[in-house]
């Protein structure tokens, strides 16, 4: 009570009054701090931190290995023979993975085919899919623990992943000689992506009654998933560790596959991007690491190009996406390119110690795996949470989550200053003989205009709740394949409301001051902050994204004092900018990491799909969080 | 304000008077007191008057054996216990190429082993058990091969026994076990004899363990062909069980010779005599053995209570942290009763007449050995293990999240009263200034 | 009174007269046996040997210290204590582990030699029984009552115990099975208690683990010769890597050890003073430690077979008790 008396006049503490006197511009400054700390990340001298090996029971790459005998690569043609011979009866499918099946028995692996069907936007259309996973069962343990290696038939980019279902039979092959195995290894091939996968997983951890899975084996401890397009060799490996909600494998296991494909000479990198060299410019090597980290954003903030392992982190369990890069003037690759419906290449040999062959590449693999079947339950050593500036570098999460805690730090400083100037201004002099009389209006008018204040914030989060269930409730025929009624449909929703609620603050403005409008900023500012600071630490891509469409506006919105109606038009204007049918309209190629020119993609519908079968946050953040803040900042803009 | 001091004060007197006196009593280590000053009364060195009955034909005379202040007791001789496991183990190397050996053991143990065995079992038990164990495999020491013969070297003698295929467990954990074992080599290695470094036999086949048991070797008669089926008889064995009687004398501690001094009050002299063991042969242990065990029993007993019991004390003195349940407690009391009671059943040997020398004798014996007994239970209690060793930075880490959250508010409570008496006392002392000026305008 | 103080007297002489006549008599006779015989009988101080041999860590990659404790435990056999006399305890299976490519074997150089779980291995404590609470208990003797005869440390007042630990330690504890702790107080007393309750002569404590010699630091019994294998602050590393089976396989100090008992057996006369002296900083990579100041005798004088063999006094039994036989002797 005193603490909100004293704003009034009344006798204050020294720590008060100085804090009144800073945290009425001391704001602004904290979120560019804030927004400057994001900027200094790609310094290399600054926040990085050279990775390190945890747990000392991996001894990744400290055996010899044994894969590329000729029963191995036999075990290639075999797969190849039994794959074409399926492919050229014409189906796919079901006809593929039958055969991929029959091929895993002969290695003697327990074998499966599953057959999916599942919706990708809830209630519109069904899509059907197939996997296959066969079972090489450890010999000498009881089938507690399991490993998982995973391929989809198509890459990220539409081609065939023929090679990594090559790799995994010659694995399965090389995998099955062995007496030294502790977990057992499961080979899994979905035609689905992420979604056939995640499939794949429910029924595989019993959540799912409509295609259940009935050859199991026990908890997966970690997940390895091939993405390796028809090339001849590959000139660079890429790294994908994000998962679809934000979620990172532990960095042990990063760091595992980094160690093991050095070894084999060719080093994998996050998202395939090289680190610039040693005598590169500082400039360049900046550059270099703010696009990387700009790629890590995006894919952890939105859940795009993650790869096939994302399904997994869901789940607890480590995964990663190992994919190949092929050089480009590789004449498989550039075939494969050509023949987009190209779905089986003819095997070429290649030298079998040279990097980037499959040999090589299987190599790594088999130290991966061996790695991992040395592991004792869980990852636990090492971080979960972290960011990866470059190859060989982390920034663990003391550095940079201050960022987030100044952009939360300069909301709350800002909320607690409105709040303090809430009111008329006669109620804020400082004359002690009215003292009385001002304390008991500031009472009054607390009591009459926060339930009305509180009123207006229920009713514009109530909007977005609508927009958050309706694609639950309403029939399919209205969120159809093209983003156009999608679009119409918010911006119809959005615009209803803002007569609605510019309607309301004019008939508020008849019987002033019922609803004061930095009342109303600082109540926003109070949970938009909760959000953020929540949010920072389970997805911090998220939260940072979060602040610049939804925090920032509302910082700076009414900053200086609006006198003119055109003032105002100006602020919705900008507001209207910074609202999410533009940001998702104008951002979309960039944040979903489309091509530029693909338009028949939607952003809406991926962020739904996502909420629905990975449990993504982005979707019901953009319903509940951005879109009414975005709506109540215009408000503030408008009221008197 | 008043209501808020009062609520203050009475939880400040509730953490001090009810909140420490429980946490104490609740957190402090459990020791039971044990009496540390009765044990300690006892000395062990302290000769123990020890009325010693004398055979000269039938004539009884008393004189008294003062207890010997280092017991002699032979290397071999396992410790006192009340019950031994005794093991007897025919071991037939190779029944294939050899013959397939059986022996008639319990006969051969009823007529000559029993008799011992239940003249004993006033003083302890033994309890007997057989096995034979056919392809026993040869010794792990290969002895040597001369003339036809196998020689075991000394060297070899303390590693015969150690063949990890011969089997002795025994289900009971406690009891000493003593095994003995009658070894029939092969026919190849047979006969085989027992030799020193030069070649020259001994002239026996058998030898003693110390602390473990006995081995004898059976050599077959040369005409014994592969196959054959030879039984071992109670008239055969009865010379491997005298080896067996004579190395258990041995292992129990039955002294060859007991020695004897004299107190001649006119002479001033002691002569240290060996009377020689009127071999029993009926049971193996004559009565002066018996009687010279019993003693020498009767003051390892008491001496082992005595020290286990003063090492008990000064180790739960030294300990602080160690827990003492009652039950311990109980059983050193209950040690101390039989120490006393073993003390006046001695001295009751004076008074009491020569039908009841033995049972004082037992008497004493019993208690020395309940005494013993109940020492070695207390300090060997499973529940006397806890981590003993606990620092203070250790006691300041774990009780810091109880107390300080809970001390923070009172300690400021207390702060707050003080000034504010502090400052009632100084408005009073203003208000008699005021008033004391007024009135002294006035 | 007088009268019977007389026969007294007589009957004394008489009976010393007859006695030392017939000893005299009897022990010509068996001289020559009893001099024979008596050759046999070791004078030794002590009369019999114990080992403890603990490895406490469990998991694959520490497949080392399991090796460094059961090539201990094949030398301390190989030199003549016997299983029953030799408590090892063992944290974990590395011979079944499912990761080993050489199932049901335990080797301690990447030449594979020898298999050190080959035959005749007997393991008392294995697995989770391995804890702080069962090696104090063993220790000090206050094992539970149904506690087995082979998990029991039966040693006396004569015994030479040898005390063999390895695993994961630091400044003044050791690592047991990655869930808990020992420190070197909890040991000084229980050898304190072993000591008050008589049941060692003689104890060589032996530890190999990271800042091994703090271990030893707080010991305060008698009779207690202790040698760690590094200083505080530093670590003991580990020696072979095999790139088969993919884990070091022996430790560096319990290596060099081993290496010096490879010359040494049953009737070697090589002294502790001996074995310290092949000890090499350079070689081991870290300073091992001895400390001798609660040690009565001087390690020149102290014999390797004093703890690492056996002694068991073996007597010949000259002739059968005559049992049965109607005779009597005299």
């Amino acid at each position: 009570m005193s603490f909100v008396l004293s704003a009034q006049g009344e006798k204050t503490s020294p720590a008060l009054r100085m804090a009144r006197k800073y945290s009425a511009f001391l704001s602004y400054p904290l979120a560019v701090a804030g927004i400057a700390w994001l900027l200094l990340l790609p310094c290399s001298d600054l926040f990085w931190r050279p990775a390190y090996f945890s747990e000392n029971a991996m001894l990744p790459g400290q055996v010899k290995p044994q894969f590329g005998s000729e029963s191995h690569l036999a075990a290639m043609d075999r797969m190849d023979a039994a794959l074409s011979a399926s492919l050229h009866e014409g189906s796919i499918g079901k006809q593929r993975a039958t055969a991929v099946a029959e091929v895993f028995s002969e290695f003697g692996l327990d074998t499966e085919v599953q057959e999916i069907v599942y919706d990708e936007v809830p209630r519109v259309g069904q899509h059907q899919g197939t996997n296959v996973h066969g079972i090489l069962r450890a010999p000498r343990s009881d089938s507690v623990e399991a490993l998982v290696i995973a391929a989809a038939w198509t890459t990220a980019d539409n081609q065939t992943n023929i090679n990594a279902v090559r790799l995994m039979a010659a694995l399965a092959q090389y995998a099955s000689e062995q007496v030294y195995w502790a977990k057992d290894i499961i080979f899994v091939v979905t035609d689905s992506g992420e979604l056939g996968m995640e499939q794949w997983l429910r029924a595989y951890h019993g959540h799912q009654t409509q295609s259940p899975l009935y050859v199991r084996s026990g908890i997966i401890q970690a997940a390895l998933s091939l993405e390796f397009p028809p090339a001849k060799t590959y000139q660079n490996m890429g790294l994908y560790v994000e998962g679809k909600a934000g979620q990172l494998p532990n960095l042990d296991m990063v760091n595992m596959m980094q160690r093991v494909s050095r070894i084999e000479h060719l080093p994998a990198n996050f998202h395939g991007m090289v680190d610039e060299t040693r005598r590169a410019s500082m400039w360049k090597k900046y550059l270099r690491s703010a696009q990387l980290l700009l790629r890590q954003v995006r894919s952890q903030a939105f859940g795009s190009l993650v790869g096939v392992h994302a399904p997994f982190l869901r789940y607890r369990i480590d995964a990663l996406t190992l994919s190949g890069i092929a050089k480009d003037n590789d004449p498989i690759a550039r075939m494969a390119q050509q023949q987009r419906e190209l779905f089986w290449v003819e095997p070429v040999m290649a030298p079998m110690l040279a990097p980037g062959t499959v040999h090589s590449i299987g190599r790594s693999c088999e130290r991966a795996l061996r790695s991992l079947n040395n592991l004792l339950e869980h990852f636990h050593q090492s971080f979960f949470f972290y960011i990866l500036p470059a190859n060989r570098n982390y920034i663990s999460i003391g550095d940079y989550i201050p960022a987030a805690g100044l952009m939360v730090g300069s909301l709350l400083l800002q909320a607690m200053h409105l709040w303090w100037m809430q009111g008329p201004s006669e109620l804020r002099s400082g004359d002690p003989r009215t003292r009385i009389e001002r304390i008991n209006k500031y009472y009054l008018l607390l009591r009459r205009t926060i339930p009305n204040t509180m009123g207006i914030i229920l009713r514009v989060h109530l909007l977005g709740l609508v927009l958050l269930t309706l694609p639950m409730i309403v029939p399919h025929t209205v969120l159809t394949n093209t983003t156009s009624t999608a679009y119409l449909f918010t911006f119809a929703l959005a615009s209803i409301s803002m007569v609605l609620h510019i309607a309301d603050t004019y008939w508020a403005e008849a019987a002033r001051p019922m609803v004061e409008w930095r009342q109303l900023k600082a109540l926003v500012q109070l949970y938009v902050a909760v959000t953020i600071a929540c949010l920072s630490v389970m997805n911090f891509s998220l939260a940072v994204a979060l602040f610049a469409v939804a925090g920032l506006p509302l910082v700076l919105t009414r900053a200086c004092e609006i006198g003119s109606r055109m003032q105002r038009a100006v602020g919705i204007l900008l507001l209207l900018l910074a609202s999410p049918v533009c940001t998702m309209t104008l951002g979309r190629n960039v944040a979903l990491g489309l091509h530029p020119l693909d338009f028949t993609s939607s952003p809406f519908r991926m962020f739904l799909a996502d909420f629905h079968h990975f449990s993504s946050l982005v979707y019901p953040l953009v319903c509940m969080i951005y879109w009414p803040v975005n709506l109540l900042c215009m408000i503030i803009v408008l009221m008197p | 304000m008043h209501r808020e001091r009062q609520v203050a004060v009475f939880s400040i007197l509730l953490l001090l008077l009810v909140g420490l006196p429980l946490w104490w009593t609740t957190t402090r280590v459990y020791r039971a007191d044990l009496p540390a000053d009765k044990v300690n009364h006892f000395v062990p060195e302290n000769a123990l008057e020890i009325p010693l009955i004398f055979y000269i034909d039938t004539e009884h005379l008393l004189s008294t054996e003062k207890a010997r202040k280092k017991s002699q007791s032979s290397h071999s001789a396992v410790n006192y216990a009340p019950e031994y496991a005794l093991t007897l183990t025919l071991l037939n190397e190779d029944p294939v190429n050899g013959a397939v050996v059986d022996w008639d053991i319990e006969q051969a143990v009823d007529v000559y082993l029993k008799p011992f065995v239940d003249k004993i079992s006033s003083l302890t038990k033994l309890s007997l058990s057989s096995q034979v164990l056919h392809h026993a495999g040869p010794p792990p020491v290969v002895p040597l091969r001369a003339n036809n013969q196998s020689y075991l070297t000394p060297e070899m003698l303390p590693h015969f026994v150690n063949s990890p295929s011969w089997n002795f467990a025994s289900i009971d954990p406690i009891s000493p076990m003593l095994n003995f074992i009658l070894f029939v080599p092969a026919l190849a290695s047979q006969p085989m004899h027992i030799a020193d470094e030069k070649g020259d036999t001994q002239g026996t086949e058998a030898f003693l363990v110390s602390q473990w048991g006995g081995v004898a070797i059976a050599n077959l008669p040369d005409t014994t062909r592969p196959g054959d089926k030879v039984k071992l008889s109670q008239a055969n064995m009865q010379k491997y069980i005298g080896y067996y009687i004579s190395q258990l004398r041995r292992l129990i501690g039955i002294r060859n010779g007991t020695p004897l001094s004299t107190h001649n009050s006119h002479t001033h002299k002691s002569t240290i005599s060996r009377i020689d063991t009127h071999l029993a042969t009926e049971t193996g242990i004559s009565d002066w053995e018996f009687d010279a065990l019993l003693r020498q029993w009767l003051i390892h007993n008491r001496r082992t209570a005595i020290t286990t019991l003063q090492s008990l004390v000064r180790l739960v003195n030294s300990l602080q942290n160690m827990v003492v349940m009652d039950e311990i407690k109980a059983q050193v009391d209950k040690s101390l009763d039989a120490l006393y009671k073993a003390e006046q059943a001695l001295t009751d040997v004076l008074t009491s007449n020569s039908s009841r020398f033995h049972h004082c004798y037992q008497d004493a014996f019993e208690s020395a050995a309940a005494a013993a007994a109940l020492a070695e239970a207390a300090f060997f209690d499973p529940s006397m293990v806890s981590m003993l060793y606990f620092p203070d930075q250790h006691k300041y880490a774990i009780y810091m999240p109880f107390f300080l959250p809970v001390a923070i508010p009172v300690l400021a409570a207390i702060k707050r009263i003080i000034s504010e008496r502090r400052r009632n006392s100084a408005i009073v002392a203003d208000a008699n200034a005021a008033d004391h000026v007024a009135k002294k305008s006035n | 009174m007088n009268f019977l103080r007389a026969l007294l007297h007589i009957a004394g002489i008489f009976l010393t007269a007859y006695i030392l006549t017939a000893e005299v008599a009897q022990a010509a006779g068996a001289h020559n046996k009893r001099q024979k015989i008596a050759q046999f009988l070791d004078t030794e101080n002590h009369t019999n040997n114990w080992a403890v041999l603990v490895c406490t860590s469990r998991f694959w990659f520490n497949y080392r210290h399991i090796a460094n404790t059961l090539s201990m435990y094949r030398t301390v056999k190989r030199m003549g204590i016997p299983d029953s006399h030799i408590i090892l305890m063992l944290a974990d299976d590395m011979a079944c582990n499912p990761r080993n490519c050489y199932p049901a074997t335990v080797f301690d150089h990447p030449q594979k030699t020898t298999d050190l779980y080959g035959d005749n291995v007997e393991v008392d404590y294995r697995g989770y029984e391995v804890t702080v609470e069962n090696f104090i208990r063993l220790l000090t003797g206050r094992v539970e009552a149904q506690t087995p005869r082979n998990k029991r440390l039966l040693s006396d007042d004569k015994s030479n115990v040898f005390i063999y630990m390895t695993g994961h330690g630091g400044e003044d504890f050791l690592k047991f099975q990655d869930a808990e702790e020992v420190n070197s107080y909890d040991i000084a007393d229980a050898m304190q208690q072993m000591w008050e309750k008589k049941r060692y002569r003689e104890i060589l404590f032996m530890i190999d683990t990271c800042q091994a010699n703090t271990m030893y630091s707080k010991f305060y019994s008698p009779n207690v010769l202790s040698i760690g294998s590094s200083d505080k602050g530093e670590n003991s590393y580990s020696y072979f890597y095999d790139h088969d089976i993919g884990v070091s396989v022996i430790d560096r100090f319990t290596y060099y050890n081993l290496d010096f008992f490879e010359s040494v057996d049953m009737s070697s006369r090589h002294t502790m003073a001996d074995l310290i002296g092949t000890y090499n900083t350079s070689l081991i990579h870290s300073n091992p430690g001895v400390r001798t100041d609660l040690y009565a005798r001087e390690l020149q004088k102290t014999y390797l077979t004093d703890f690492f063999g056996a002694v068991q006094e073996v007597e010949l039994t000259a002739e059968p008790f005559p049992i049965g036989l109607k005779q009597a002797t005299g």
